[in-house]
């Protein structure tokens, strides 16, 4: 089952002065096992609507349901949040434990699960960040580096082993190859266990590269939600809004206005440079 | 939730009052208090109210900031006057009905305590509502100096008062988010009895800790990276200027206080 969001608003301090509508109407619906990808300009609303997700939020107007549970019910909100793990921006700030064993048992322990169910799960959220359990399980997660500090934050929340995984700029702060490390374990999460997954991301390349659909956020409403080939194809409209384009768009959009005749709209380097390579070959 | 508590209750405006020097309006608030302090008789507690009245229109603050300001006092309020009422001793009785007596001077001594009260919190809401927390610990920096004489860390006290309001709504906000962290983890911050709920806050806390210390150390660093030494041959950006509003406004309330103490020790 999906999760379903119907006319979603979302006002900041409702009823005040400073009463902001930050979402207003958005209809969107994450597809089990999907890969959606969220972009939008600064304050256009992104992590607002991921809040609603796992009623951390609740809607001023419309509704969210996760599997068909309605998140303004409090009663299913700890169902909700085991389905949805959520993974914030610099998660690595969340870390509390003694030792990194513990904090990533602290999810499961909150889900009321035994000594004997949460041992395993740990193991293996552990395996699947990539760090080695015999060596990190007894240490201080305050005196791991800024990148174990993530996975191990990130490890906290795949043991809960969430239906759907939404993520925050989960790649901020990273440097390329720790960029690559978790753009890669969020895939195999989605190719190895079916984990659906909601990203917002600055990076178009990103999105471009992995995403099934791309919601685009405009100032608190939905621009539109579409595959990624549909919506670069929007390119002056997404510029105008003040985002960027994958470079392969970007290249598309240069060569073009140098008279160079590219009918397809690649937003996917690889792509691009087969089609040009083929050109290339071709005019030999 | 927690982050989106207004800091202070600083209302920006270009009032007279709000021009008034900051030295000048805590000492005129020094003054205030005083006056508010020596009335004593019913007929006199009319020139406070006044110079309240005044205050508040001089200011531009609207009258519901009178209210606000008295809201989270409201239960102390009802408490001291129901306290004096039946707890003063008295000779003229006004009621007297079973286990009740209550007398004129315990109603008079009700009236005062609680107008008092009123006076002084919604007097000196005025100095919070028209002085931007800046400028006030710049205030007192400049009249605690000359206890730097005595090795009375003038400087350093207002330094830190500063630092701690600018960062206050930056540690809501880092609240607000490391318990959105920790609430997706399944953290339950609202049910359990008061010991569960005290331990649940752990797995806030630390983060918090954590963060604060990792803040504190990067701000004394970037201040000592440019140059901070303490206030010894500090100058400022923003000097404070004495303007003739400021001793109009001075005089003023002292003849009010003068006129006061004279009005309530000469046999009329
Ligand atoms: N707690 C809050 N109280 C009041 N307003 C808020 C709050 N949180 C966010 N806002 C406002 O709502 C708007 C949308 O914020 P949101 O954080 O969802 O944007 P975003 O798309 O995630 O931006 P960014 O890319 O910078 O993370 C912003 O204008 C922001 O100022
Ligand atoms: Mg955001």
């Amino acid at each position: 089952m999906p999760i379903i969001i119907e006319q979603l608003s979302h006002t900041y301090l409702p009823g005040s002065q400073l009463a902001y509508p930050a979402l207003s109407d958005v209809s969107l619906t994450v597809q089990d096992g999907e890969f959606l990808g969220i972009i939008g300009h600064t304050g256009s609303g992104k992590s607002t609507l991921i809040q609603h997700l796992n009623g951390l939020l609740l809607p001023t107007a419309g509704s969210v349901l996760v599997d068909g549970l309605d998140t303004r019910e409090k009663k299913l909100r700890k169902q909700i949040r085991s389905l949805v793990g959520m993974v914030f921006q610099y998660p690595e700030y969340q870390l509390f434990e003694e030792t990194v064993e513990r904090d990533v048992a602290f999810g499961p322990k909150n889900m009321g699960l035994s000594e004997e169910e949460i041992a395993p799960r740990v193991e293996e959220a552990l395996r699947l960040v990539g760090l080695n359990p015999s060596e990190f399980s007894e240490k201080s997660p305050f005196e791991l580096s800024g990148g174990e500090k993530r996975r191990a934050a990130l490890a906290g929340i795949l043991a809960m082993r969430p239906k759907y995984l939404v993520l925050d700029e989960p790649m901020a702060g990273l440097d390329p190859r720790g960029r690559r490390e978790i753009l890669a374990l969020i895939e195999s999460l989605r190719s190895d266990y079916g984990t659906g997954i909601v990203m917002v991301s600055h990076s178009m390349d990103d999105v471009a590269m992995f995403a099934d659909r791309i919601a685009v956020l405009d100032k608190g409403s939905l621009f539109m939600v579409a595959s990624p080939e549909d919506v670069f194809s929007h390119s002056t409209e997404l510029l105008e809004m003040g985002l960027n384009l994958p470079q392969a768009t970007q290249l598309v959009r240069a060569l073009r206005a140098r008279g160079i005749d590219i009918q397809h709209d690649y937003f996917r380097m690889e792509e691009l440079a087969a089609d040009l390579i083929g050109r290339w070959n071709h005019d030999r | 939730m927690t982050a989106n508590i207004s800091l202070g209750q600083y209302l920006p405006g270009n009032s007279v009052v709000h021009r008034l020097d900051p030295r000048t309006k805590i000492f005129l608030m020094a003054l205030y208090i005083a006056i508010v302090f020596v009335v004593k008789s019913l007929v006199v507690f009319l020139l406070p109210v006044v110079l309240l009245v005044a205050m508040f229109l001089f200011a531009q603050v609207p009258a519901s900031y009178f209210f606000s300001a008295l809201k989270p006092m409201k239960w102390l309020l009802v408490f001291m006057f129901v306290i004096n009422l039946f707890a003063t001793q008295g000779t003229t009785l006004w009621i007297d009905w079973k286990f009740i007596h209550i007398t004129q001077e315990a109603v008079e001594q009700a009236v005062y305590i609680t107008l008092r009260l009123v006076l002084l919190v919604a007097g000196t809401s005025i100095l919070t509502l028209t002085t931007s927390p800046i400028a006030l610990t710049d205030g007192l920096e400049k009249l605690m100096s000359p206890l730097r004489k005595l090795r009375f860390p003038a400087h350093e006290l207002a330094m830190m008062m500063t630092i701690a309001l600018r960062f206050i709504p930056t540690l809501m906000e880092e609240t607000d988010r490391i318990q959105k962290a920790q609430m997706a983890r399944g953290a339950d911050f609202e049910s359990g009895n008061i010991f569960q709920r005290a331990k649940s806050m752990i797995p806030v806390l630390v983060p918090l800790f954590v963060s604060a210390f990792r803040r504190a150390d990067e701000l004394a660093m970037a201040m000592e990276s440019r140059c901070y030494h303490g206030g010894e041959g500090r100058t400022r950006m923003r000097e404070l200027h004495f303007h003739w509003r400021d001793l109009f406004a001075t005089l003023l309330l002292t003849a009010v206080l003068v006129g006061i103490i004279l009005l309530e020790n000469l046999p009329l």
